[in-house]
């Protein structure tokens, strides 16, 4: 990474965050990298590291935060909250950092063409006669494909993919 | 009384059958063999260890407590001869009646070589000398006062920086303004400071002298060059006005580390600025210190309020003057893995206290030892609260570097309880020094030699028997022998090596016969917890009171003893109660070293090295792999020669 420069960080950034939901407990961090330690996703990719994440948040770095690619890497296992000392739920704070990032117009394509899905099927995948033959055999049901329930959620929301995710 | 000729016999204490059973010797037979050695004039067999189990003593008695690691609670005109068996025999190569008969005989001739104990009653001077200004010597004053010592407070001309207010002291306390000390002579119990305050000197009588100094804080010196404001901590909690959106550094440091205190402050203001919206608060040091109290929670409220903590070098984060004459600090920070740049809107320094100007002129006067950083705390674990190198000295507060209340609270605490014990009215005391006037060439040797600054001169040393540590470094230092350590002289020191040295050599193999004098504060609780020895061997061990107490003459009786080899273990030198003991001990068995190398005898056959009293697997090890070395260079010249013969 190259420098970082302070002069242009945002101070209320942190606590912009910690006012949400779930990530309460971010300004508790001292970073002694025990959720670091553990993390299975930084096992693979060390620049995933969520205490680095921490720090970028506590430094107010607002732009490099919600548009880096790395939020959107976590495999929510759940192990840094379970690891985390001072009770700082990492795992929620990258939900909230996603949702600043997504608010922010960031996100990951993939994301996009996941909506997409969800809008047209209300699922991930679309249910096809394979599916539901398999289901058959099995004595269930088939399955509808109603996105309404979906799209009543999703409302007005439409992606538009923005930043560099 | 019995005359100094007569030799003085002592009474032997066997422990209970069960124990002496442990350790594989018969009670009977050891019983009658000691009854026959030569100083014990009667064995009794006790049933428990209890104070009660000596049964009816003489007011002099001299005890040999075998199997006891320490004396009984008895009056202290009864010398007590502990033997540990326990710790001592596996240590020793042969049958197990042997190596117990042996170390019994050791402590029988070093009971029967100790001087005649003279007691006598000590009235100490309850008076007690303050030096310093400021809180701490107000609290002092105030906490003696209350304890009912009468108090005589010097408050030295006032020192330009210091950030004083005077000390409130009750009215009955005497005061003397803009002193300067000119001497201190005397012992603890009965100290003469001679003070002199506008050309008029007075001679103050005191048992003991606090040191407590005045509160002088400073920032570090930065060499800093640049426009951007930088202000004291003092001078920001004066004026904490901050631009709103403005960029706030607060830099502990740079080149030393914040005191507790120091770091407390530091955290309080950031918080105090962080608090503010608007402001980015920053604080950079290289440590941040949470053992003390109440720092922890600070910490945290620090990080609440939205302070960016940055750990910079000990140096100081590196600085670059920008165009704008405005300074831009750049540091590596390795949680985000990037160079951090800070252009600061204003730098808060941290202050720390520095020594008194006074102090380092006062230490040469009056036999202080400074520590490094120029306060009147040895940098030595041994000597936290209030302790200096004198007893009867003593320095809290800002004299000792101390800037928070609770520590200096511990310290006023812990003054009093010493000048409490130190001038408890009619204590008896012994001398600790023999000194033969005869072979004295006043060479004052031990004068220079003493740690604790404990001897006077008259025509002679004299040794003060409240403020002597009883290490014998003076005893060690004096080329004549003039001085001899009670219950530690040459001869003891010899009678000990003699019995222990002479015993028969088992086995076909050569097992080689090492000597370990150790200190006993350090070495002989290694010894006792170290683990048992896995393969043959013969160790002779000789407590002494410090390292220091180790003469070339010990070293070269041990080899002509027979010692194959010969280890000198001393305390960690920040750990040694003495602080010289250590490093005197190393340069002594060195320069017998290299005198035996003249003579042909391998250097290997000697050893130094320091320990911790819970380092006993590492004394084991040091002695088995020391074992090995000497098995490899065998039997020693003299003790080849001496067996040919």
């Amino acid at each position: 990474m190259s420098d970082i420069d302070l002069d242009r960080a945002d101070p209320g950034f942190k606590h912009e965050v910690a006012r949400r939901r779930g990530a309460e407990g971010i300004k508790r961090c001292y970073a002694c990298g025990a959720c670091s330690a553990r993390c299975p996703v930084g096992e693979l990719n060390p620049d995933f590291d969520p205490r680095r994440l921490i720090r970028l948040v506590v430094l107010g770095l607002r732009d490099e935060v919600l548009s880096s690619p790395l939020l959107w890497v976590c495999s929510t296992c759940y192990t840094c909250q379970e690891t985390c000392p001072e009770g700082v739920d990492f795992t929620e704070v990258l939900f909230v950092l996603k949702n600043m990032a997504v608010e922010a117009g960031c996100f990951p394509p993939t994301l996009g063409a996941q909506v997409e899905l969800l809008k047209n099927h209300g699922r991930l995948y679309e249910i096809t006669d394979f599916e539901n033959e398999k289901r058959a055999e099995l004595g269930l049901p088939p399955l509808d494909e109603r996105p309404d329930d979906f799209l009543a959620l999703l409302k007005d929301f439409q992606p538009e993919t923005k930043g560099d995710a | 009384m019995k005359s100094m000729a007569e030799p003085f016999a002592s009474i032997l204490l066997l422990p209970p059958d069960e124990y002496l059973a442990g350790l594989k010797l018969d009670p009977e037979r050891l019983a009658a063999a000691a009854g026959g050695l030569a100083g014990v004039s009667e064995v009794r067999r006790v049933r428990a260890w209890q104070a009660e189990a000596a049964g009816p003593l003489e007011a002099e008695a001299r005890l040999v407590l075998v199997g006891r690691r320490e004396p009984l609670p008895l009056p202290d005109t009864i010398l007590q001869f502990p033997v540990d068996l326990e710790t001592c025999m596996p240590w020793l190569d042969g049958p197990a009646e042997t190596r117990a008969l042996a170390l019994v005989r050791a402590a029988a001739a070093e009971a029967s070589l100790s001087g005649p104990v003279l007691s006598r009653v000590f009235e100490p001077v309850r008076r007690v000398l303050v030096w310093g200004d400021g809180p701490a010597a107000g609290s002092m004053v105030e906490r003696l006062s209350r304890a009912g010592f009468p108090v005589f407070l010097a408050r030295p001309i006032p020192d330009g920086n210091s950030s004083e207010s005077p000390a409130e002291v009750p009215p009955e306390v005497e005061i003397l303004d803009e002193a300067t000390w000119l001497a201190l002579d005397g012992f603890a119990g009965r100290f003469s400071a001679l003070l002199d305050a506008g050309g008029r000197t007075r001679n103050i009588e005191a048992g003991a002298v606090v040191l407590c100094g005045r509160p002088c804080l400073e920032p570090a010196p930065t060499g800093f060059d640049f426009d951007t404001p930088v202000t004291s901590l003092s001078g920001f909690e004066a004026d904490p006005k901050i631009e709103p959106g403005s960029r706030l550094v607060f830099l502990s440091g740079p080149g030393r580390a914040a005191t507790s205190a120091g770091m407390g402050r530091l955290m309080k203001a950031a918080i105090e600025a962080g608090n503010r919206t608007g402001a980015a608060v920053f604080l950079l040091a290289p440590e941040i210190k949470v053992a003390g109290p109440g720092l922890e929670r600070l910490y945290a409220e620090a990080r609440q309020a939205g302070v960016s903590f940055v750990r910079v070098p000990a140096s100081g984060p590196e600085p670059e003057r920008l165009g704008d004459g405005r300074v831009r600090f750049a540091v590596y920070d390795p949680l985000a893995r990037a160079r951090l740049l800070l252009t600061p809107d204003r730098i808060v320094l941290d202050e720390t206290l520095r020594p008194d100007e006074a102090l380092e002129g006062l230490a040469a006067r009056i036999g202080l030892m400074l520590g490094p950083d120029g306060f009147a705390a040895p940098d030595n674990v041994l000597f936290l609260s209030e302790a200096t190198n004198r007893t009867g000295l003593l320095a809290i507060g800002p004299a000792r570097g101390t800037d928070s209340a609770d520590g200096l609270d511990r310290e006023i605490g812990a003054a009093l309880d010493e000048i409490q014990r130190l001038l408890a009215p009619g204590r008896k005391v012994t001398d600790p020094i023999r000194v033969d006037i005869g072979r004295c060439a006043a060479c004052l040797c031990c004068i220079r030699s003493c740690p604790v600054q404990a001897l006077g001169f008259t025509h002679r040393p004299w040794p003060d028997p409240v403020a002597c540590a009883r290490c014998g470094l003076c005893a060690a230092e004096c080329p004549s022998d003039a001085l001899q350590l009670e219950g530690c002289s040459d001869d003891q020191v010899k009678a000990r090596l003699a019995a222990l040295m002479d015993r028969p050599r088992t086995g076909p193999d050569f097992t080689p016969r090492l000597v370990l004098f150790g200190c006993r504060r350090s070495a002989l609780p290694a010894l006792a917890a170290a683990p048992r020895p896995r393969s043959p061997m013969d160790l002779v061990f000789i407590p002494l009171p410090c390292a220091g107490r180790i003469e070339d003459d010990l070293i070269l009786t041990a080899l002509v003893k027979g010692a194959d080899g010969v280890m000198v273990a001393a305390c960690h030198t920040d750990n040694c109660r003495t602080q010289q003991g250590g490093p005197k001990a190393r340069q002594r068995i060195e320069r017998v070293g290299r005198l035996l190398a003249e003579a042909g005898l391998e250097p290997g056959r000697l050893l130094f090295f320091t320990l911790a009293p819970n380092m006993g697997a590492e004394l084991a090890g040091r002695t088995a792999e020391f074992s090995r070395a000497v098995t490899e260079m065998g039997p020693h010249p003299f003790s080849r020669n001496r067996e040919a013969s």
